[in-house]
């Protein structure tokens, strides 16, 4: 949890001499998601004030679990704040491999890669050998070459797709070219023919 | 180009739902998808899961509920034993009817194989020669290759549950691998056909049998109300429902009715190692 929170306090910020009247509601909204307010690694103001002659205050502040490796570990940012009276707060969250995006594989149905996968299978499973199923083992044996020629053609003729909510199942390569065209050219005509 | 594009893209569509497969409901992938509601964490005895063991937890308890439950197989002994017939040899034939009804476009299992390629398959004279060897070899020997028994599961959410925090609001769908797929209904083709014959299946079942329909359950419904009504008197209908029916069903149950619908004993073996795992 984290943001402006627009309290002017001195737990947070020495130079401040008074305690908030609204420090408790935000302490209890905090201990009730287990959160706890985060040092920051490089202790300063977060707010910049546009007197010269006013102080500068810290508002922007970081609830975090403690039991996080975030915990305490957070930073401002001061030289990205740019024109604005806010210094941006900075934490590096770290995600295992599980949460990253698993591509996805596919063929397109039709196209050529999907023949040369069809005529792959096909090929392999024709010259294999089930004359002599006679025993679970090479029942077992059998099922696995099919499954390892299934395998093997999926492997080498499928390609890594990104499927989007943008996507169209109607696009197909004659729209790459054309698309392609307008890129390398950038003439009107190549854009409507694309169109 | 785009315009051409998206006119052929949409006519090939409309002719393969109108006129190939006949099946309207494939234009339901057309229409936009409602948003599931925000998610919240599904709970489990009022707990919420929060990680992927008390998650997996809650699911199998949920679908595997009657699992290892102690049944009485002496129920059975009310129904009459048939006497066995011999299982004849599957055909090339069996396949090829099989495999035609099925939907080009259907999810296929971890084997990534599709109906479209398994149909190439089959219509190759070395491929079906080896599929239907396989077939007969796992009966005569009664066994179920392991390769046929991998499958990936999906869990797909329920339309139109008010909230989505059970695990009830959602279904789980096995994909298995097609081969085993295209085998699976030969056999259980087979088994309809022989216990359809000798009278097993008793008459007024009429889910998951062929030839037989919602409409006969219909007829069967509005006969018994005007047979009512003759004599004077009201009809009254009493529906239910049983919950987990189909993953509740007991493994050597299903296996003691084999025996007992006149199976060849190694249709019996076979179904014993094919529940196996």
């Amino acid at each position: 949890m984290a943001g402006d929170f627009n309290i002017w306090n001195s737990d947070w910020d020495p130079q401040y001499p008074h305690y908030s009247a609204h420090i408790n509601d935000l302490m209890i909204i905090a201990d009730s998601f287990d959160l706890d307010l985060s040092t920051p690694t490089n202790p300063g103001p977060t707010r910049f004030a546009g007197n010269p002659l006013d102080s500068n205050s810290i508002l922007n502040l970081m609830f975090i679990n403690p039991q996080n490796r975030e915990y305490n570990n957070h930073s401002i940012i001061e030289h990205h704040r740019y024109p604005s009276d806010h210094a941006p707060l900075s934490v590096e969250i770290q995600i295992s491999a599980k949460n990253t995006v698993i591509p996805r594989c596919s063929i397109k149905p039709n196209s050529k890669d999907k023949l040369k996968y069809d005529s792959y299978i096909l090929t392999n499973m024709s010259s294999l050998c089930s004359s002599d199923l006679n025993s679970k083992d090479k029942v077992e044996k059998f099922t696995n070459d099919v499954a390892n020629i299934f395998n093997t053609a999926w492997n080498r003729f499928s390609k890594e797709t990104k499927i989007t909510k943008h996507s169209k199942a109607w696009w197909d390569q004659e729209c790459d070219n054309n698309l392609r065209t307008y890129h390398q050219s950038q003439t009107t005509d190549n854009w409507t023919k694309f169109k | 180009m785009v315009k051409a594009s998206k006119n052929k893209f949409f006519e090939e569509k409309i002719t393969e739902i109108a006129a190939t497969n006949k099946q309207p409901w494939d234009l339901m992938n057309c229409i936009k998808c409602k948003m599931l509601p925000a998610t919240k964490a599904i709970k489990h005895n009022g707990q919420p899961c929060t990680n992927n063991h008390l998650l997996w937890q809650a699911l199998d308890s949920t679908y595997n509920s009657a699992t290892n439950r102690h049944i009485n197989l002496n129920i059975l002994n009310e129904t009459p034993t048939h006497t066995p017939i011999e299982w004849s040899p599957f055909s090339k034939a069996e396949f090829i009817d099989t495999i035609a009804k099925y939907n080009n476009s259907s999810a296929p299992g971890p084997d990534h194989i599709t109906w479209r390629t398994l149909k190439c398959i089959i219509n190759n004279e070395q491929c079906i020669t080896h599929i239907v060897r396989l077939a007969n070899a796992c009966i005569n020997l009664s066994t179920w290759p392991s390769h046929f028994k991998e499958s990936t599961s999906v869990i797909i959410p329920k339309p139109q549950k008010p909230s989505y925090d059970m695990p009830k609001s959602f279904r789980p769908i096995v994909l298995l691998n097609t081969l085993s797929k295209l085998i699976e209904k030969v056999i259980s083709h087979k088994m309809q056909f022989h216990t359809t014959a000798n009278g097993y299946i008793y008459p007024n079942q009429l889910g998951g049998v062929q030839q037989r329909s919602m409409a006969d359950a219909g007829i069967f419904l509005t006969h018994l109300v005007h047979a009512g009504w003759t004599k004077g008197l009201h009809t009254s209908v009493l529906a239910f429902d049983i919950a987990q029916f189909f993953p509740s069903l007991n493994h050597s149950f299903l296996t003691a009715c084999v025996t007992k619908a006149g199976f060849d004993h190694k249709i019996s073996f076979f179904f014993y190692n094919y529940l196996l795992n």
